[in-house]
């Protein structure tokens, strides 16, 4: 890519014109085999309870026009891999043909459950920066076939880029990439990145958030049992059951409480175990590679996926550690990049984005990061803090919150309230303090850097050319403070995800952060 | 309803004390007296010239005075518009419209605002009010249902009035707009105020919209779209159409040049 095209003015490859290629046989068979999954209750209760009559008749029809339509779908599906898009064309009567220029594509992701790989076969999902739903979903392709498209559209985007000026300078150096890079996974420009070994994914079942998320099902499995209502209604009698709390822990009710107990560890057990074993599903034989300014990772027991995530796509880079990934000296790093955004319902569709480092060791994590970007780090920051000031405004607007919403509680746990205050109250000032200290940004000559969190902690970034909107806001709270917050939009910032927010700032420096930010964005090119 | 533009008088009170927003015509006039004859062949050239010359004070000196212009919005909109040597074709001119000062919207945001309002006000109010009319006369469901229903009618009514009548002002006084080299920034909001910078070579594309009441008065609604998340689209209502389509012209007059 580095050498200087030298044809000016090539000839239009219109010559070696790519011709149109169908999805891979094999589709015939998953795709039917889908469709008939979709309708295995009425397939099954038929073969359950044999009704007679002409069921036979209706159940065969439906299968049969299902199966046409698929063989229909597959017979008039076919893609281009044109001179500089991808073209995909559908349907026989209501035909369409849709153009996807490489330089829109944001990543092509490869979804193979087992049969797949035994077919060495894959399900193909090519995403562009907007929309909610996959640009192209070519189902199924042969592995070569995804290879020979992969190569296509990631050589031929850089040499758009590299040659932007020159329209037609695709260099023969592309072409002769093409042919190499069928297998580029194994390609010898390909660095190993990460690679997970099992003990890291034991330690990444441990971090994953599904251990909280099950963590919480539990408790609402308890729900489910009352416990709680017996817990609330014991308070009043604790006072009385004080004084007999030894014949209580000794006799009947008490073996209830410890079979309570027990249940819970047990559970806990069970769920951490799941957690594992999700996260050795997920991410068996974790690999993480970059070839040229491409990450690619490949992982999965089961079902493998993997993905391509160009590097000068990623907007906002996520480092995450919890209490948890602290204890293990681990971290999660987080990649946005523009696409699939708000389809949250698709597991796989922000897979990539999640999951692209999913666990590193702490002291590795630079290393890392300067993969995903050049300057990215999260050491020798020069922290900026808040406003003075803000940390009495945080304690205070969550005393506030506190008080509002254990109120109700007074009514339940009567002079108990005063127990749980003392309580509460100086966990939440510690927890407020600590945040404040916490919470802090750093502006550099490439980007913007905010970190926030006490008990799980995450610092983002994103460099000016990244940047999409700068936002200054204030609340009348903040204008009696003299405060102000800034937010720095970026593309594909998920909404639940961290983003560069940064609260309790200082109005003249959230001001002036908002003026050269915004011209620095503007003086940089943004290339999704 | 027909009698609201003309009403000219009523126009400067929604701004009030020391605002006073210019009439709409004001900046057209100004930049109609400083045009000289325009080659079109130099046009991009010039739009450049005149983008460089307010990014020198902008970037390197910028922080004073757009702080203070932050700080006090109210007074910093008195400034002058446009230097004259940004030549203009026609009335207006496409890089004329990024003078890097902050604009007020145009007055007739007010009644558009007002008339809108009044009209969803009597969307809500009036079948409540014969529904209420109704029940009181036949008694039901009880004497104590119809008193918390006139008076729950009454505060929803006053508060709506409120919002139709003095808010819209409000609202007008506190959203200004500056369009200069980086981009547009658009300032909104009464109580909960933002200051969005968007800049040029993000925009996606922009849309010039007008309602109904919107096209009898002449104003319009800048839509700006970034491939932002939070703020994949920033809105500005209440801008003279003209100008919103200048706006428009000259945001995404960059966009060739970035090549996304």
């Amino acid at each position: 890519m580095t050498e200087a095209a030298p044809i000016t003015n090539p000839p239009p490859d219109s010559a070696a014109e790519p011709r149109w290629q169908r999805l891979h046989p094999t589709s015939l068979v998953f795709n039917a085999v889908s469709r008939l999954w979709a309708l295995i209750v009425p397939l099954v209760l038929f073969f359950v309870f044999k009704p007679g009559g002409t069921w036979e008749l209706w159940l065969g029809g439906i299968v049969a026009i299902g199966m046409f339509f698929e063989a229909w779908m597959y017979f008039t599906t076919k893609y281009r891999l044109a001179e500089r898009e991808l073209i995909v064309h559908r349907g026989l009567l209501f035909r369409s043909e849709r153009h996807v220029p490489y330089s829109r594509i944001q990543n092509v992701d490869l979804i193979q459950n087992p049969l797949h790989r035994l077919f060495r076969v894959a399900v193909t999902r090519i995403e562009t920066a907007g929309g909610n739903e996959p640009e192209a979903m070519l189902k199924v392709l042969s592995l070569d076939a995804v290879e020979a498209m992969r190569a296509r559209i990631f050589q031929r985007r850089s040499s758009d880029a590299f040659a932007s000026d020159q329209p037609h300078g695709v260099t023969a150096h592309a072409e002769s990439e093409d042919a190499t890079g069928s297998d580029a996974l194994h390609d010898t420009s390909a660095r190993e990145i990460l690679v997970l070994s099992t003990g890291e994914l034991v330690r990444l079942g441990l971090t994953s958030v599904r251990g909280f998320a099950l963590v919480a099902a539990f408790v609402a499995l308890l729900w489910q049992f009352d416990i709680f209502e017996q817990i609330v209604d014991r308070f009043d009698e604790i006072s009385e059951r004080v004084t007999e709390a030894w014949r209580l822990l000794n006799g009947t009710a008490a073996i209830g409480i410890w079979v309570y107990i027990v249940l819970v560890v047990v559970a806990l057990t069970i769920f951490l175990l799941l957690s594992i074993v999700w996260a050795i599903l997920k991410f068996h034989g974790f690999r993480l590679v970059r070839s040229g300014d491409d990450l690619r990772f490949t992982c999965g027991l089961l079902s493998r996926f993997s993905a391509t995530v160009p590097r000068n796509r990623i907007q906002l880079i996520s480092v995450r550690e919890s209490f948890v990934h602290r204890w293990m000296r681990r971290i999660t790093i987080r990649v946005e990049t523009a696409g699939g955004a708000g389809d949250n319902d698709d597991e796989s569709a922000h897979f990539s984005q999640k999951w692209i480092m999913p666990i590193v060791r702490r002291d590795a994590v630079d290393s890392l990061l300067r993969e995903l970007h050049d300057h990215a780090t999260v050491s020798h920051i020069d922290w900026q803090p808040l406003a003075r000031g803000a940390a009495r405004r945080i304690v205070k607007k969550r005393l506030i919150l506190t008080v509002v919403l254990c109120a109700p509680l007074a009514f339940l746990l009567h002079w108990w309230t005063f127990a749980l205050a003392a309580l509460l109250v100086p966990l939440v000032i510690w927890h407020g303090v600590l945040s404040a200290r916490r919470m802090g940004y750093a502006h550099t000559s490439w980007g913007m850097i905010f970190r926030s969190g006490v008990l799980i902690r995450s610092i983002s970034m994103t460099m000016f050319n990244k940047m999409q909107v700068v936002t200054a806001r204030t609340t009348p709270f903040d204008r009696r403070h003299r405060m102000a917050r800034l937010f720095v939009d970026t593309a594909g910032a998920g909404p639940a995800e961290h983003s560069i927010a940064v609260p309790y700032l200082p109005a003249e420096t959230v001001e002036s952060l908002r003026l050269e930010l915004s011209a620095k964005a503007q003086q940089s090119r943004w290339r999704i | 309803m027909h009698d609201e533009p003309l009403n000219q008088p009523a126009q400067p009170s929604p701004s009030g004390g020391d605002v006073a927003p210019r009439p709409p015509d004001h900046d057209k006039v100004q930049k109609h007296d400083s045009a000289d004859s325009a080659d079109s062949a130099f046009e991009s050239e010039r739009s450049e010239n005149v983008e460089a010359d307010s990014s020198q004070p902008s970037v390197a000196g910028v922080s004073t005075e757009r702080v203070s212009a932050a700080a006090l919005p109210a007074e910093a909109q008195s400034v002058k518009p446009m230097p004259s040597e940004g030549a203009a074709r026609g009335p207006l001119d496409v890089a004329a419209v990024a003078d890097d000062q902050l604009h007020p919207l145009d007055p007739r945001f007010v009644p558009v605002e007002r008339i809108s309002g009044l009209i969803t006000m009597t969307i809500l109010c009036v079948p409540s009010f014969f529904v209420l009319l109704v029940a009181s006369f036949f008694g039901w469901p009880s004497r104590w249902w119809i008193v918390a229903g006139w008076s729950g009618w009454l505060v929803i009514t006053a508060w709506l009035l409120w919002l139709t009548l003095h808010f819209t002002v409000l609202s007008f006084r506190h959203t200004h707009y500056r369009v200069n080299d980086i981009g547009i920034e658009i300032r909104k909001g009464v109580l909960w105020r933002s200051i969005a910078t968007v800049p040029r070579s993000r925009i996606q594309h922009t849309d010039v919209g007008q309602g109904p009441i919107q096209r009898r008065f002449g104003i319009s609604k800048l839509t700006v779209y970034t491939a932002g998340t939070v703020h994949s689209s920033v809105e500005l209502s209440g801008l003279e159409y003209q100008r919103a389509l200048l706006i428009r012209d000259y945001l995404i007059s960059s966009e060739e040049s970035d090549g996304v």
